[in-house]
């Protein structure tokens, strides 16, 4: 089966520009975890579609602005993690919970704004959902509503296992030389496990499931047809796996039965995965140029039980590992990345690619091309 | 109390301290009536074996000296040190004779301190840190509990750096800096300016990664209470 992507897309400019509005500016965007922003006044900056974004908690409300003063458009956060009220580090306005401007120094003496011109300087504001610990933000000003981007059933799934995600995470940006969309589909792809990661991933998928797709598995004699629809595209699944015995999982909260490793697939950009309901890994690919691509990575464990002083070694050797196996599929896919060309041919998708074939389908149908 | 001379020394560990303590014992100007070496066989033993091993030793017939890398920020050592120090034994420093220290310079327990380091004057090295061959370290420096300076580092006056930290081989830090606890800068250079506390300033990762949320990111500048 061709897919419904042409080489362009992987490359083109305008395609990506017109993606930031089609996509990025139009569905609920992954913004970061409720618990790494849970304390007043704490944020986290995000660049999404065409803007810079900051999300911050205002005494357990989590509220997102542009990052832009409409003074001069200076970004008011700088760091992508901190806890700070929103002071403009240019001329010091101070802005509210609302995005009001609360404050401007010298005011009288130097500004002489009129009422009315001062009620317009607002920051703009953009919609939050949070589904669980996952906060989202919606760039658009008539936003669809997020239940028409995620089912029921995988919201609940993903405010059940995540409530048992610890309040420290261990967070790496990534610079990666391909496509976003290169990514996922990347993940999407089961098959490519045992070619890429035969000694890191695949060792540690059981026998008996060696479908990345886990529950889905024997699926080879009744692969669906490939589905458009949006709500199609983000979905979760299963997969039995040897988790190693460590002390320390004996003091927490870990989710479901372990020697389990859980995948969720959150249309257009996340990855979240779960191993053995201990480790709980959110990977985004965040587009930065056509050709090039941000992994961010952010990782926790279940929440303690008792206090684990050891918590940050734990953190680190645990993303060390996941970002070993992300390099492994980064040089392959930047291979890939390099190959392209107008000249290239169309991908030939095979049955069980049948999520790939939906995704270029739902992009598509996102991007208005038919 | 016995005197030190008529207790034993317990060099307990592995790793590459481990060894070069092993091959140059004669150096440290020791005053134990004997001197034994534990040896295990990698640091993924040590949290299964370390009961074991302090249960056939008593804190009035043996000190020790714990002697692990800076595996998994020092805690792996920290898996050896916490249960010894809970049982009540005494753990040595270790200096080697071609070291120099300044004056008023503060040394805690279990610290071993390799050939060649200079460390100068009113310095405070805490517990369980180790400094390899051939660093140096300024004066009014001080580097928190459980750390570790690799070789050939240059630490100027008056830095701070917090515990468990992981200074790799070869980096110079800047007079006043402050380097925040849970640290790994392991490629060489100089640093400049304050790091913050988690930070993971590794070769696998071209942008430093950063432990966030409570107690981290969470650093109130700015906040009103």
């Amino acid at each position: 089966m061709k897919s419904a992507l042409k080489p362009n897309h992987y490359f083109d400019h305008d395609i990506f520009e017109a993606e930031k509005s089609a996509i990025f500016e139009h569905l609920w965007i992954f913004a970061c975890l409720r618990t790494t922003i849970n304390e007043d006044q704490a944020f986290c900056t995000r660049t999404i579609g065409h803007y810079t974004v900051i999300i911050q908690n205002f005494s357990g409300v989590i509220r997102a602005f542009h990052n832009s003063c409409p003074h001069r458009m200076m970004p008011l956060h700088n760091q992508e993690f901190g806890q700070g009220r929103l002071i403009c580090p240019y001329h010091g306005w101070v802005f509210d919970e609302n995005g009001l401007v609360k404050t401007i120094p010298k005011h009288d003496e130097l500004y002489q704004f009129c009422d009315a011109e001062r009620n317009e300087l607002r920051l703009k504001e953009f919609h939050v959902s949070i589904i669980g610990e996952f906060v989202f933000v919606n760039l658009s000003s008539h936003p669809i509503p997020i239940e028409s981007q995620f089912s029921a059933k995988l919201c609940d799934e993903l405010s059940s296992i995540s409530r048992h995600f610890g309040d420290v995470a261990v967070h790496v940006n990534i610079p990666v030389q391909y496509n976003w969309k290169l990514n996922f589909e990347n993940v999407l792809d089961y098959n490519h496990i045992p070619y890429v990661h035969p000694k890191s991933f695949l060792p540690l998928i059981k026998k008996e499931d060696k479908s990345a797709e886990g529950n889905t598995k024997n699926e080879h004699t009744r692969f669906p047809n490939p589905d458009k629809n949006l709500i199609a595209q983000s979905w979760n699944s299963t997969t039995a796996m040897t988790v190693a015995h460590w002390p320390w999982h004996d003091f927490v909260d870990a989710y479901g039965p372990r020697d389990t490793y859980h995948n969720f697939f959150l249309f257009p950009n996340v990855n979240f995965i779960s191993v053995g309901g201990l480790i709980f890994l959110v990977q985004q690919f965040v587009p930065i140029a056509p050709d090039r691509t941000e992994v961010r990575f952010t990782l926790c464990a279940a929440r303690e039980n008792v206090k684990l002083p050891a918590l940050p070694a734990i953190l680190r050797g645990h993303l060390k590992s996941e970002v070993e196996v992300l390099f492994e599929d980064v040089e392959q896919i930047e291979a890939l990345q390099r190959s392209l060309s107008e000249k290239s041919s169309t991908v030939n998708h095979g049955a069980y690619e049948h999520r790939l074939v939906s995704f270029a389908l739902a992009y598509l149908d996102l991007m208005d091309e038919k | 109390m016995k005197h030190a001379s008529q207790k034993c020394l317990q060099i307990i560990g592995c790793g590459s301290v481990f060894k070069s303590i092993q091959v140059d014992i004669g150096r440290y100007c020791l005053d134990y009536g004997q001197i034994n070496f534990v040896e295990f066989d990698d640091v993924s033993s040590i949290a299964l074996n370390t009961a074991s091993v302090l249960s056939d030793l008593s804190p009035e017939a043996a000190d020790l000296f714990l002697a692990v890398d800076q595996n998994a920020l020092n805690y792996a050592r920290l898996e050896l040190y916490g249960p010894a120090k809970l049982k009540g034994f005494k753990c040595t420093s270790m200096v080697h004779d071609s070291a120099a220290l300044g004056v008023g310079t503060y040394i805690g327990e279990n610290v071993w301190i390799g050939p060649n380091v200079r460390i100068f004057n009113r310095c405070n090295i805490a517990a369980d840190t180790f400094i390899a061959a051939c660093s140096t370290i300024g004066d009014d420096t001080h580097v928190g509990a459980h750390s570790w300076i690799g070789k050939n580092c240059l630490i100027s006056d008056s830095v701070s750096i917090g515990t468990n930290c992981v200074i790799c081989d070869l980096i110079n830090i800047n007079a006043k800096i402050k380097i925040g606890r849970n640290t790994i800068l392991a490629q060489p250079g100089l640093i400049l300016n304050n790091v913050q506390s988690g930070t993971f300033h590794e070769f696998i990762y071209e942008k430093p990664g950063h432990m966030i949320g409570r107690n981290y990111s969470f650093s109130k500048r700015g906040v009103s209470k």
